[in-house]
């Protein structure tokens, strides 16, 4: 029996095709949905930050903006659901999906905002731990691979789809490291282009950079943030696309319709 | 049979010890299905209600223990 190998490299090979077909308009939905969620993140860093070891005397004040966050979190998972769709129509059809990608069944987005929550849940409980943030990108890579799999509404019926698919760990382990490193990729590209940018600005147009040179410092903590919440939304199309394809993959692997497109490959072959 | 019609004993199923025609049939499982999905529903949107209530809280405990530490 010959099987196409389930490899990491495989899926990211097929990951870039999928992107490079949904990514205009349907990547812009993905930034657009999900940087008001990490403005709000670095917001509650910074005035915990600010606070100190006094942060636990501001619980209202700091409960408001965390749920202002939670807000733009609901928001951001639906831009992440209309991508995880525009990427599996991309694959089915090879083509740049159209306005259906907007039609997200709305089981499906509640049941992803189920898993999601927990996955938030256990990244902030565990932040300080190493395996604990790994474990809580993994089930979130899970929960938007498997989203559009949910078709009846129930608390247990998500997580059937993740059991199912959580044999793929080894993938999903080299995911996290791949987009992590991804992110720091990301992350000083952005700075070299915003310093590139300023140098320019100052040599050919002669503008005064005094001001701006304290701003676009990476002394300045809410510009190291900014540039973080910048990169994570360059990364975030590719890591979301990643995981339809790996959930695709598998489960076309696990009912043999990968041994019947490769029988039909082979029969074009032969007609031509 | 619920609708109480004579039918002949190859149109009829038994379900539970009872014999059903296809439309009595049917009318049990949309039923149930319909049963099933309202339960469902409800426990889904409570399910993420609570979760979403909690990640707040996780998310405030959290940024307050680390602001202590450091």
């Amino acid at each position: 029996m010959i099987r196409a190998p389930l490899s990491t490299t495989s899926v990211l090979d097929e990951t870039a095709e999928v992107v490079s077909r949904a990514a205009a308009p349907w990547a812009a939905v993905v930034a657009a949905t999900s940087l008001p969620y990490r403005f709000m993140q670095i917001i509650f860093i910074e005035r915990v930050s600010e606070l100190g070891s006094a942060a636990t005397h501001y619980g209202r004040a700091l409960g408001t903006i965390a749920n202002l966050t939670i807000l733009a979190f609901i928001f951001s998972r639906w831009g992440r659901v209309v991508f995880a769709r525009a990427c599996r129509l991309a694959e089915a059809s090879d083509a740049t999906p159209g306005r259906e990608a907007w039609g997200v069944p709305l089981v499906a987005l509640v049941s992803y905002l189920f898993v999601s929550s927990i996955a938030e849940i256990v990244y902030y409980a565990s932040v300080l731990t190493i395996v604990g943030p790994v474990l809580a990108a993994m089930l979130a890579g899970l929960a938007i691979g498997t989203a559009e799999l949910n078709t009846r509404p129930g608390i247990m019926a998500p997580w059937r789809h993740i059991a199912r698919h959580s044999k793929t760990s080894k993938q999903l382990m080299s995911f996290v490291f791949i987009f992590f490193v991804g992110v720091i990729v990301a992350f000083i590209n952005l700075a070299a282009t915003f310093a590139a940018g300023a140098w320019l600005a100052h040599a050919f147009a002669g503008v005064s950079l005094a001001r701006w040179d304290v701003l676009l410092s990476i002394r300045n903590k809410h510009y190291i943030f900014l540039l973080l919440a910048g990169a994570i939304a360059i990364v975030e199309p590719f890591w979301i696309a990643a995981h339809v394809v790996l959930v695709r993959r598998a489960g076309v692997a696990e009912t043999g319709e990968d041994l019947r497109i490769w029988f039909r490959e082979l029969q074009s072959r032969w007609a031509e | 049979m619920t609708c109480r019609n004579a039918v002949c004993q190859a149109c009829a199923t038994q379900w539970d010890g009872i014999y059903h025609c296809t439309t009595c049939l049917a009318a049990r499982r949309t039923a149930s299905r319909e049963r099933g999905s309202v339960a469902g529903w409800l426990a889904l949107v409570a399910g993420v209600l609570l979760l979403l209530r909690l990640t707040t809280y996780v998310m405030v405990w959290a940024g307050a223990l680390i602001a202590g530490l450091f």
